[in-house]
């Protein structure tokens, strides 16, 4: 990699070897909060437990951070895709190793843990969350299609069963998914998901 | 590890930005573990190598956690009014009463239904989730546990609960299934052996004791005999699998067996 690629996140300057800066976990973990709030939470909800979502994400970050010295990571936008796949692949095999329980679907307790307290950062992202979900299901005008998203998402229904159930076809199913999931897409960027997520050129 | 990786192919789509198809199931699939391994490597592969598709994550993660707090909250009955959102239930069955020919056919088959309406009840994984599904609290919860029986009589026998109440049936499926996630049918055993569909859900996964939790209302329980049959979901050898249940009618000193 040539020339300097400073890192907006990094806390302090570090020796460049090759050209590729040192990047800060702390300051990893903390755009990963800010950035990807629904992902983090989700971990959460998954493992049903806070202080293990934070182990997995955090040992998901030290092995990401590997990857980038080794130079295994060429793009550092890249950095956060890496982080969530290693993460869900480590609770993967946790739940394999533990029987942890596979359905997907939270309890009461567990959403109620989400929206309402343990941390109240993380209760904080979850309502901010969920308005924002709200107020993009509002915008779909057509109940059919705020159902189509709730059996997708919520009840993990899969779509041959949900185009049996409300007769449709599979052509409608995905563009109603595309078009939702354009929709959404714009509503976080105007709300806060910046485009470029972790990094800032700074020139020395 | 460069960026050259293609998306994952899948039903072509509007919305695919690099004129390649993109399946627009496929995050909602990754988050819900519904992937087959194959899938998952090659999503990942995706995810590691475009930007796009980790913020595309991240909007599906969005919205299921947005939904379950909603859902937990009843704001989601508000967006969900549930006259619409079963009708189309009611249409996906209407085919198949239809097939079997004449009005008075159909007819019968519509007084077969249990409940008022003709259409299937929903078997939920929580009670939270049933209550949304029903827009209504249950006064209580009967619990039943299913599992094989050896004797060759019923799996499970129940008396009819009160009709305000909910049911719960722990399901314990056969030794050697090793299915993720099952689709749940339940069907009513006329005296003359046919099969009419009362309540459907799924998929569900069995929990850490191996157990299927499934809720159902019991509206769906009147004084009979009844199938439920488990549907493996996704790759694996797992069989669909059937249990033998009867309700008997209730009485004041009648308990669950």
């Amino acid at each position: 990699m040539q020339g300097w690629v400073a890192i907006g996140v990094v806390g302090k300057m570090d020796a460049i070897s090759g050209g590729r800066k040192e990047l800060d976990q702390r300051e990893l973990e903390k755009r990963i909060a800010a950035d990807y709030p629904g992902l983090r939470l989700l971990l959460i909800q998954r493992t049903r437990n806070e202080a293990l979502a934070v182990d997995l994400l955090q040992d998901a970050v030290c092995v990401t951070l590997e990857k980038w010295r080794a130079g295994q990571i060429e793009n550092p936008e890249l950095v956060c895709g890496f982080v969530f796949q290693v993460a869900m692949n480590l609770w993967r095999n946790h739940r394999r190793s533990h029987g942890e329980r596979g359905d997907l679907r939270a309890s009461e307790a567990e959403v109620e843990q989400l929206a309402g307290a343990a941390n109240p950062a993380d209760a904080a992202a979850a309502n901010a969350i969920a308005a924002q979900v709200k107020r993009f299901l509002k915008e779909l005008g057509n109940v059919r299609d705020r159902l189509i998203l709730k059996r997708f998402y919520l009840d993990e229904a899969e779509k041959p069963a949900i185009c049996a159930e409300l007769g449709l076809g599979a052509d409608q199913f995905d563009r109603v998914l595309h078009r939702a999931r354009a929709r959404l897409r714009e509503l976080m960027q105007s709300t806060g998901i910046r485009k470029t997520d972790l990094f800032s050129l700074v020139f020395a | 590890m460069s960026g050259g990786e293609k998306p994952p192919a899948g039903d072509r789509s509007e919305g695919a930005t690099t004129g390649e198809s993109v399946d627009a199931t496929l995050a909602g699939r990754y988050l819900a573990d519904q992937l087959t391994p194959e899938e998952r490597e090659r999503y990942e592969r995706w995810l590691c190598t475009n930007p796009d598709a980790v913020r595309e994550l991240e909007a599906a993660a969005r919205l299921k956690v947005g939904l379950q707090v909603l859902q937990e909250r009843g704001e989601l009955r508000e967006l969900l009014p549930l006259a619409r959102a079963s009708a189309p239930r009611a249409r996906a069955w209407m085919p198949a009463l239809a097939l079997a020919a004449s009005l008075a056919v159909l007819t019968i088959g519509v007084l077969l239904w249990r409940g008022a309406s003709p259409r299937a009840l929903p078997i939920a994984s929580s009670l939270a989730s049933l209550q949304a599904n029903v827009g209504h609290a249950f006064s209580a919860t009967a619990s039943l546990t299913v599992m094989r029986m050896r004797s060759g009589g019923d799996d499970a026998t129940l008396s009819a609960p009160a009709k305000a109440a909910a049911v719960e049936l722990r399901v314990l499926p056969d030794a050697g299934a090793d299915a993720a996630r099952y689709t749940v049918r339940l069907q009513s055993l006329s005296v003359d052996d046919k099969l009419k569909p009362v309540a459907l859900g799924g998929p569900v996964a069995p929990g850490a004791d191996g157990y299927l939790d499934l809720f159902l209302p019991a509206a769906a329980l009147a004084p009979g005999r009844y199938v439920l049959e488990l549907t493996p979901v996704g790759a694996g050898s797992a069989e669909l699998q059937r249990f033998s249940l009867r309700v008997n009618p209730a009485s004041p000193r009648d308990s669950v067996q």
